[in-house]
């Protein structure tokens, strides 16, 4: 049975959209949920959590509506965005707490081995109040593993890790999906989201705009239109005009001195443009690529599933 | 139900509000030991009687309830900690529980020492006045408890709000307000404390016997229950 199933979910608050018409399913492994800030991502986790109604569509988790559904959460593990800990407890205590609560007899020993697995045994008998950032989410991966569940639900789990940290915990995730379980994992940077999951589901402004494996939303991401900004004084128009003829552009705007540049092939045109400058007796002054900001590229899905869609 | 309630006292013993509302709760007490070593009361009967019924129970003890009641799973939405809390498998049902018995017994622990003062100092109430005191202050804190962790699910600032019902309400017009008094739960905890106490004014108290009062504020607490799980299902957890 598919562990994660989202069909047709919406959910607004007021006027205001958070998820629109969401439909995808996640099986044993790691599914990525990447989208901007605001994008809809805590919004999709809350639901499959449970934490919000859909104001359309359903959610199923292992088949139950987790709104309904207590025991489901004997299989289900998650770390929130939120950073709210209770500063009174220490580490072990913490994670020990909530074990019991999910029903694991041992809660003592399934906390200890949690927080092993997240490198934080050293520290267990520490109060979380001192705890830094990164320690804290630690400490919600492991209380998010004690109870051993099927499914994972990991709210943007790399934030306020160390490099060194951060590598261990992707390699844990990596491994949560090797060994059959559903592991959702959201977060706003690409090539983050590549290291842990084979498979990845894309929302921009609150709306599906790709799902696929990762590797081919990457290609579409890189084969997308580029633009590329140059100033070449006043040779700026020759030196456009020689692109164009070269076949080394599709289209140019001319704003004075300044070329912006949209081409399908940037690296081809970055090795040709020092040669055509020469030739045509043009000295580049500036040359800049626009649209490769992390917006952008979010930008151009969702204007791709716009278009997809008419 | 038992580590949640624990973790749920522990919360509210960790917060500087708490150390306020002891304050407060010391009040009656520190009263009762000033009036009596000044010599301030001729009566003391009246005086331990118009201190439980027109101080510790409408005021006091509300007072201090209502803002744990309402602090309690509210305060823990704020931090973000509720979220822990409701992805398990417990049932809404025994988290709101956890959070009135967790209520209820740090507004006993904050009010019991006070409450015991005002009863035993003066001197002149006997078993039956701590007895009736005693259950007074426990059925009144375990409804005002009840009635706070609802408020708590239900409204933006539940702190502001059950302060406000009972400044305006308990300790007002339901003191006061003839017609008010069968809509109150000082005034039937009221009730139960005058059983007690030999000079008991009885001041617009509904005019039922101690039992009824009893059955009364039980089946606030026991409706409450239910209304306060479903509020909890119904609301956005952060």
């Amino acid at each position: 049975m598919t562990a994660v199933v989202l069909d047709g979910v919406s959910r607004w608050f007021g006027d205001r959209v958070a998820v629109a018409d969401v439909s995808f399913d996640a099986g044993p492994g790691v599914t990525g949920l990447l989208g901007h800030n605001g994008a809809g991502k805590t919004t999709a986790l809350r639901l499959v959590a449970g934490f919000t109604t859909p104001s359309r569509g359903t959610v199923r988790v292992g088949g139950v509506d987790p709104r309904r559904d207590r025991e489901i959460f004997r299989q289900v593990g998650l770390v929130p965005d939120t950073d709210g800990l209770w500063p009174f407890m220490t580490a072990h205590a913490a994670v020990a707490l909530l074990a019991r609560l999910r029903g694991v007899t041992d809660h003592a020993a399934a906390a200890e081995r949690a927080l092993d697995t997240v490198g934080l045994s050293d520290v267990a008998g520490r109060r979380l109040a001192g705890f830094s950032k990164g320690m804290r989410q630690g400490v919600k991966l492991a209380q998010a593993l004690v109870h051993d569940p099927r499914v994972l639900l990991l709210d943007e789990p790399l934030n306020g890790l160390d490099p060194a940290r951060r590598r261990d915990v992707v390699d844990l995730i990596r491994r949560l999906g090797d060994e059959g379980r559903t592991v959702i994992v959201s977060s706003h940077v690409l090539h983050e989201v590549e290291r842990m999951a084979p498979r990845v589901v894309v929302l921009v402004n609150g709306r599906l705009v790709a799902e696929g494996e990762t590797v081919a939303i990457r290609a579409l991401l890189a084969d997308r239109p580029r633009a590329i900004r140059l100033e070449a004084g006043p040779g700026t128009r020759t030196l456009a005009r020689a692109l164009l003829g070269a076949g080394h552009a599709d289209a140019v705007r001319l704003d004075g001195e300044t070329a912006t540049v949209e081409t399908a092939d940037p690296d081809a045109l970055a090795r040709a443009l020092p040669a055509i400058a020469r030739a045509e007796g043009v000295s580049l002054r500036r040359i800049e690529p626009i649209g490769d900001d992390l917006e952008s590229v979010y930008a151009y899905l969702h204007a791709r599933a716009r278009g997809a869609a008419r | 139900m038992i580590p949640l309630t624990t973790l749920y006292v522990r919360s509210l013993a960790g917060r500087r509000r708490t150390l306020a509302l002891l304050v407060l709760a010391l009040v009656p007490g520190i009263l009762a030991i000033v009036a009596t070593a000044t010599g301030a009361y001729d009566d003391a009967d009246r005086f331990t009687a118009r201190l439980v019924e027109r101080i510790l129970l409408p005021v006091v003890a509300a007072l201090v309830t209502v803002v744990l009641g309402a602090s309690v799973i509210g305060e823990s939405r704020d931090d973000g900690t509720v979220v822990y809390v409701v992805a398990t498998p417990l049932s809404r049902l025994t988290i709101v529980a956890a959070a009135w018995l967790a209520t209820l017994l740090t507004a006993i622990v904050l009010l019991l020492p006070s409450a015991l003062v005002v009863v035993i100092v003066p001197g002149a109430a006997g078993f039956d006045g701590v007895r009736a005191t005693v259950a007074a202050l426990i059925l009144a804190c375990a409804c005002y408890a009840a009635v706070s962790v609802v408020a708590s699910l239900v409204l933006r600032h539940p702190v502001l709000a059950c302060v406000l019902y009972v400044v305006l309400w308990e300790g007002s017009v339901a003191s006061f307000a003839a017609s008010a008094s069968k809509l109150s739960i000082a005034a039937y905890a009221k009730v139960v404390a005058a059983g007690g106490l030999a000079q008991a004014e009885r001041l617009n108290v509904p005019d039922v016997s101690g039992a009824v009062a009893v059955m009364f504020l039980l089946a606030v607490c026991v409706a409450a229950g239910p209304l306060a799980a479903a509020a909890l299902r119904r609301a956005e957890i952060p």
